[in-house]
């Protein structure tokens, strides 16, 4: 060993069980009804007629998209509501080859952040409205080579009628091409 | 425009696996051959249940169990009238904190009883297949 | 921003460290792996118990041990019990935050010893798997609909940062196989990797590209401890105490998606911080030792630039060149960081406070690094690209 400190640690490792243990199934689900709140309320409700909307301080210049009802820099309550246009360009895309619980993808998929556009205004790369969501229409090698990267997209609506109020009532963000 | 109030979501976390210790196993594998026991600290003497590799007062390691005469005195019970879910039970069922002459902390258990009392003597009740677990005790009766 | 009035009543030194080891499954329950940090803590300073006037605990998510209140149910273990007992908790920069917390309880002159641990039991979350828990940490409404990976967030801010500064997978895969080598000299390691090559880091699992299976840490069971006390009550029980010289800590919005996430921001400040406390204006120079908080490779880079230990997309090129090198000028995780020692959220924060309070002491061994060590620097890092703490530590 390497004569250093800590010196002689312990802890008893183990690979298979073969002790008692407890295994404490989660019986039931835990299920939760999360309140959207005010901003976010009247985003969704926003996202089920097509269009996304953010809130804006006139204290600061911020726009938020998501919204919230607060600017948390100038701490106040916002001046009002805009509608973002449902396109921009894409500030950071990865492709994903494994689902929320790590079982392998058959295809992998694209996602990333878009800084959305909003008439009149403009945005530097330190604050600016911005969604996650999956990029739709760029191939593995759009992502590995990072020609994604600014590249413009614009959203991809469900039907109307099949819109919940969701964000996925946005399938994706589609890869404009010129 | 309406909005939108709720967002639900289930949380699918199936199971947790939890391990008892050194100290703890080798308990739970003396409740498995029908044993109870109780762990010693070698400084203070102090008799711990359920187990633990440490002591809590002096910090000293803990390895060793010994056996506990398996007849224990409620501490404090309390009867349960409904299941998990608000309904009726079938059958009340008293729920007693059973603790052991000489012995820090105790089991929480249940004892088959139409007459609960704090003070009273119980022994446990073993199931005939065990599996290294506190249900291996079915329950606790009056002694 | 003006000065901090920095009027302390005492200052603090760290006079003991212990850790278990690093494992991804461990037998010892939470309580004993809390119990195993710090009795070995409270063993190398020579004191016991009953020396001990107050606890702080710092633990990650409730949800990975699968247990409530999980500073309460560390507590024994943690030698709590009827003493003025805390738990910190800033998500992965929390195992930082517990030395950090710990020092205003003896700076403030409120406890003149006190106990600080740190522990993690991921392994409880075995079913379907430990990353699952990370879900909530989305925001519930606009983000987890999407069904996100937790890899996702990581994987757009490395993408990110390679873009913003030119950086190849190659480089920062260099990260990875520096840790996980240096990580051979360390007795509680658990990924001690010594023929790695960069090579390995880029053929392994491709999860969300650009994050390969080896650019990543591992999911492990640990504790850590330290002990803090008063200048008189040091300079009692060692003649090498370790001084605490600064601490920062920072907030960031919770809202990523509105931020450049090619620089960390909640580093820089938190270090801003740090300095000023500790008189330090030229960081490059001043500091001897760094462990920055390493759950990915980039992360490493990434953290270095927000300390102000490389400019601006510089940590790559002093990567390249060696300088991170336990032989070099500026040693850089030699630990072995989270890459190679584990990752028990808080206890691996924590460990690294450990590792620089052996390095200031000449205590490290093999992993001792080449330079004189007068000051050395631990960071960590946590939730949405949010939160940091940062400790200088020195003779
Ligand atoms: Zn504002
Ligand atoms: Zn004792």
């Amino acid at each position: 060993m390497s004569g250093g400190k800590p010196i002689n640690p312990r802890g008893t490792k183990y690979e298979k069980v073969e002790f008692p243990v407890f295994e404490f199934p989660v019986v039931g689900k835990a299920r939760y009804s999360y309140t959207t709140g005010e901003a976010l309320g009247r985003f969704l409700a926003g996202l089920k007629e097509g269009k996304i909307l953010g809130t804006y301080c006139a204290g600061c210049g911020r726009v938020f998209v998501p919204p919230r009802i607060y600017c948390s820099y100038c701490f106040k309550e916002v001046d009002g509501w805009l509608e973002a246009k449902d396109e921009g360009v894409v500030v950071t895309a990865v492709m994903s080859y494994i689902s929320a619980t790590r079982a392998r993808l058959e295809r992998p998929v694209a996602v990333g952040v878009i800084k959305l556009d909003v008439p009149g205004r403009q945005f530097d790369d330190h604050f600016f409205p911005g969604i996650m969501h999956y990029i739709c229409g760029a191939t593995e090698d759009d992502v590995k080579s990072m020609r994604i990267f600014g590249a413009r997209v614009k959203a991809k609506w469900k039907r109307p009628e099949q819109r919940t109020g969701s964000i996925t009532d946005i399938e994706c963000f589609e890869v404009v091409r010129p | 425009m309406r909005r939108i109030k709720h967002f639900p979501e289930v949380m699918e976390i199936e199971a947790y696996i939890y391990t008892a210790g050194p100290v703890g196993t080798k308990w739970l594998e003396a409740l498995r051959a029908g044993r109870l026991t109780a762990a010693r600290c070698p400084k203070c003497g102090r008799l711990f249940m359920p187990p633990k590799m440490f002591c809590p007062y002096d910090f000293e390691e803990v390895k060793e169990l010994r056996e506990v005469e398996p007849v224990g005195v409620v501490e404090t019970y309390t009867v349960v009238e409904r299941d998990f879910y608000g309904e009726p039970l079938r059958e009340r069922k008293v729920l007693a904190f059973i603790k052991f002459p000489g012995v820090e902390g105790g089991l929480i258990h249940y004892v088959k009883t139409d007459n609960p009392q704090m003070g009273m003597r119980v022994r446990p009740r073993w199931r005939a297949e065990r599996r290294g677990l506190v249900t291996d005790i079915e329950y606790f009766e009056e002694v | 921003m003006t000065n901090r009035n920095l009027n302390f009543k005492h200052r603090v030194a760290v006079v003991g460290a212990g850790l278990t080891l690093f494992r991804s499954r461990m037998l010892e329950t939470p309580q004993e792996l809390a119990w195993l940090a710090a009795k070995q803590a409270l063993d190398e300073a020579g004191l016991t118990l009953k020396d001990i006037d107050c606890v702080v605990i710092g633990s990650a998510p409730d949800a990975f041990d699968g247990v409530h209140m999980k500073g309460e149910y560390l507590a024994e273990g943690a030698g709590g019990i009827h003493k003025p007992t805390i738990r910190v908790f800033v998500g992965g920069a929390t195992g930082v935050f517990v030395p950090i917390a710990a020092w205003w309880h003896v700076a403030s002159g409120l406890c003149k010893r006190v106990l600080a641990v740190a522990e993690e039991k991921m392994s409880h979350a075995a079913k379907p798997h430990t990353q699952y828990v990370f879900r909530y940490i989305w925001d519930p409404v606009v983000e987890k609909p999407l069904n996100p990976n937790l890899i996702w967030i990581f994987a757009m801010e490395m993408h990110r940062y390679m873009h913003k500064c030119g950086v190849k997978k190659e480089d920062i895969a260099l990260v990875s196989v520096k840790n996980k080598r240096n990580a051979c000299g360390h007795p509680s390691a658990q990924l001690c990797m010594p023929n790695i090559t960069v090579d390995d880091v880029l053929k392994s699992e491709v999860l969300v590209w650009p994050v390969q299976l080896l650019d990543i840490s591992p999911t492990s069971d640990g504790a850590a401890a330290v002990v803090l006390a008063s200048e008189e009550e040091a300079r009692r029980i060692t003649d090498t105490p370790v001084w605490i010289k600064g601490i920062g800590w920072t907030l960031d919005t919770t809202h990523w998606t509105n931020r450049d996430l090619a620089y960390p921001e909640y580093v820089r400040r938190a270090a801003e911080m740090a300095y000023r406390m500790a008189g330090i204006d030229n960081p490059r120079k001043q500091i001897d030792v760094a462990e920055p908080y390493d759950p990915f490779d980039y992360k490493e880079l990434h953290h270095m630039e927000g300390l102000g230990l490389a400019k601006k997309c510089e940590a790559p090129i002093l990567t390249r060149e060696g300088v991170t090198q336990r032989d070099g000028d500026l040693p850089i995780n030699p630990s072995g960081g989270l890459l190679g020692v584990g990752n028990p959220i808080a206890a691996a924060g924590l460990m690294k406070v450990a590792e620089i309070f052996w390095q200031v002491r000449g205590e490290a061994g093999e992993r001792q690094v080449k330079k004189p060590v007068y000051t050395g620097l631990a960071q960590a890092w946590g939730d949405l690209m949010q939160a940091g703490t940062v400790i200088v530590m020195g003779i």
